[in-house]
C-alpha cells in the first residue's frame, strides 16, 4: 500500500545513527541563531508576510478504467484530482544575520484554503483545508538586492474530519527553495518574496483507499515587511 | 552554496510522482445501473447535497428512523472522498429530497401516483412525465411545493429490532444515491433482504465511487 515515506511524513526521519534528524536539526538551529549574533554581529529582523500560495494536486485517483466504462456503456471519469485553491498566506518570523551576507530564519505560516476536486463535471468545493507550516530557512545575498535561499521544515494539513481527511493527515517534512527581491522602497523594510516547495503527502483515508503517497509541489509569493530589527 | 540552490530548485520540479490511487484499487463492482431497456443510470449531479428527512413516530418507535439516517449519513459521506454527494438530514419534509417513513404511519406526501411496493423495506421514485430525464416530485398533502422525489419506507414491524432497522435504513440510503440494483454478493450491504452488515464492503465503496463518476441518464 504505502510504499515509502511513511516515517518521513510522520517526522521520523532518522540519520545512520538512529538519532532523529529533527532532534538534530531543531537544536542546531538554535545554537546557529543565538551564536550568530554574538559571533557577528549580526542584526536579528522579525518580519511578517502575506500573500498567496498554490499547491499541485493532493491526490490524483484513476477511479475507473476504460474497460469500466466499456461495461456500463456511459461515459466514467477515469481521474479526479483533488487540488487545494490558491489561497491567502499570512507568516510571521525571524532572522538573523549568520555571516556577512547569510541570514538564517524560522518562519511560521498559515495558508486558508479550499481543497476542491476536479472531474469531468467540472470543479467542485470539497472542504475547508487550514496548511500550516515551520520552517528554518537560510539566505544568501547573491546582490544588494536580490537573496536566494533553502530550507527544511514540517507541513501539515488541517481540515475537519471528512473525505480524505477523515482520519487526520500526516505531518510532512518539506524541502523549499526561495528568492527575494527587496525593491528599495520604505527604508528596505520591504522585499518580495517567492517560494517553492516540495513535500510527501498521504492520510489515513488515503492509504486505506489503496494509494500510494507521493510529491506535492507548493509554490507562493508573499510580500514581507521588516518589523523589527535588533542588531547593527 | 550559490551552486547548491539552483541544483536543489531543479530537483524540486522536476519532483517524483504524486500521490495517486492507481486503477488496482477499484476493485470489483456490481452493477449499479437501473433495470431499465436498456439500463440506465440514476444519480444526483456531483456536489449535491442530498438532504433527508426522517418522520419519527411516537412511543417506542420515536427517535428509531432519525437515529438510523444519522449513522447512515456517516456511513455513506465517508465515501465521497470528492464531495460527490453529501446527505444531509433535515428537520422538516419541505426541506428534504428524500423522505424516510413508516409504512404504517401516514405519509406526509402524496404518494397515490408512485405507490412503494410491499416488501420489508423499499425506495421508491418514478419519472417525470414531462421530461424523462427527471424524476417526479412527490407532492406535500399540507400544500406547498416541497421537492421529495425519494420515499424510504421501512415495513412497520420491523420496529422491534433497532439494529435491522439501522440496516435497512443505511442499505435503502444506497438506492435513494443511485444504486439502482442489488449487489449478488450477499456479504455487501446493498445485497438483497436485510442486511448484513452496517457498513459499506469494499466492493459497495468502490460501486458508489465509480457510479458518482459515471455520467447519469436522469438526474433527480
Amino acid at each position: 500500500m504505502v510504499i515509502r515515506g511513511e516515517r518521513e511524513l510522520r517526522g521520523e526521519r532518522r540519520g545512520r545513527d538512529g538519532r532523529s534528524l529533527l532532534a538534530t536539526a531543531v537544536p542546531f538551529f538554535f545554537i546557529c541563531l543565538m551564536s550568530a549574533e554574538a559571533a557577528s554581529a549580526q542584526r536579528v529582523d522579525l518580519y511578517a508576510r502575506a500573500g498567496a500560495a498554490g499547491s499541485s494536486a493532493l491526490v490524483t485517483d484513476l477511479v475507473a478504467t476504460a474497460q469500466v466504462a466499456q461495461a456500463l456503456g456511459a461515459p466514467v471519469d477515469t481521474e479526479v484530482r483533488a487540488v487545494p485553491a490558491v489561497g491567502p498566506l499570512l507568516a510571521a518570523g525571524v532572522r538573523a544575520g549568520f555571516w556577512p551576507t547569510a541570514t538564517l530564519g524560522l518562519d511560521l505560516s498559515w495558508s486558508p484554503t479550499e481543497l476542491r476536486a476536479e472531474d469531468s463535471a467540472g470543479t467542485r468545493p470539497i472542504q475547508d483545508l487550514n496548511v500550516l507550516q515551520t520552517m528554518i530557512q537560510a539566505a544568501w545575498a547573491v546582490r544588494p538586492a536580490v537573496e536566494l535561499g533553502a530550507g527544511v521544515g514540517l507541513i501539515w494539513y488541517r481540515s475537519d474530519g471528512a473525505g480524505l481527511f477523515a482520519d487526520g493527515s500526516d505531518a510532512a517534512a518539506v524541502l523549499e527553495v526561495s528568492g527575494a527581491w527587496t525593491p528599495g522602497l520604505w527604508q528596505n523594510r520591504l522585499a518580495l518574496v517567492g517560494a517553492a516547495q516540495t513535500h510527501r503527502f498521504s492520510t489515513p483515508v488515503l492509504r486505506a483507499a489503496g494509494g500510494r503517497d507521493g510529491s506535492v509541489t507548493r509554490l507562493s509569493l508573499s510580500a514581507r515587511v521588516r518589523l523589527l530589527e535588533v542588531g547593527q | 552554496m550559490r551552486r547548491f540552490v539552483p541544483v536543489l530548485a531543479a530537483a524540486i520540479f522536476t519532483a517524483c510522482e504524486g500521490p495517486v490511487i492507481p486503477p488496482e484499487s477499484i476493485g470489483d463492482i456490481y452493477d449499479f445501473r437501473l433495470v431499465t431497456t436498456p439500463p440506465e443510470v440514476l444519480r444526483w449531479p456531483s456536489g449535491t447535497r442530498v438532504r433527508v428527512y426522517a418522520e419519527d413516530a411516537a412511543g417506542a418507535r420515536a427517535g428509531q428512523l432519525s437515529g438510523s439516517l444519522a449513522t447512515g449519513v456517516v456511513v455513506w459521506n465517508r465515501h465521497a472522498l470528492y464531495g460527490e454527494y453529501e446527505l444531509v438530514p433535515v428537520a422538516s419534509v419541505n426541506d428534504a429530497d428524500v423522505l424516510l417513513r413508516w409504512s404504517d404511519e401516514p405519509s406526509p406526501v402524496d404518494m397515490s401516483e408512485c405507490p412503494p411496493v410491499v416488501s420489508i423495506a423499499v425506495t421508491t421514485f418514478c419519472r417525470a412525465d414531462a421530461d424523462r430525464t427527471r424524476l417526479k416530485v412527490f407532492p406535500l398533502l399540507a400544500g406547498g411545493g416541497g421537492g421529495v422525489r425519494f420515499v424510504i419506507t421501512i415495513l412497520g414491524t420491523q420496529s422491534g429490532s433497532g439494529e435491522t432497522v439501522e440496516r435497512l435504513v443505511i442499505h435503502e440510503l444506497g438506492h435513494a444515491l443511485g444504486i439502482g440494483r442489488h449487489s449478488p454478493h450477499p456479504q455487501d450491504l446493498m445485497a438483497e433482504g436485510v442486511p448484513t452488515r452496517a457498513t459499506l464492503s469494499q466492493r459497495d465503496i468502490s460501486t458508489v465511487q465509480v457510479l458518482y463518476h459515471t455520467r447519469p441518464h436522469i438526474t433527480p
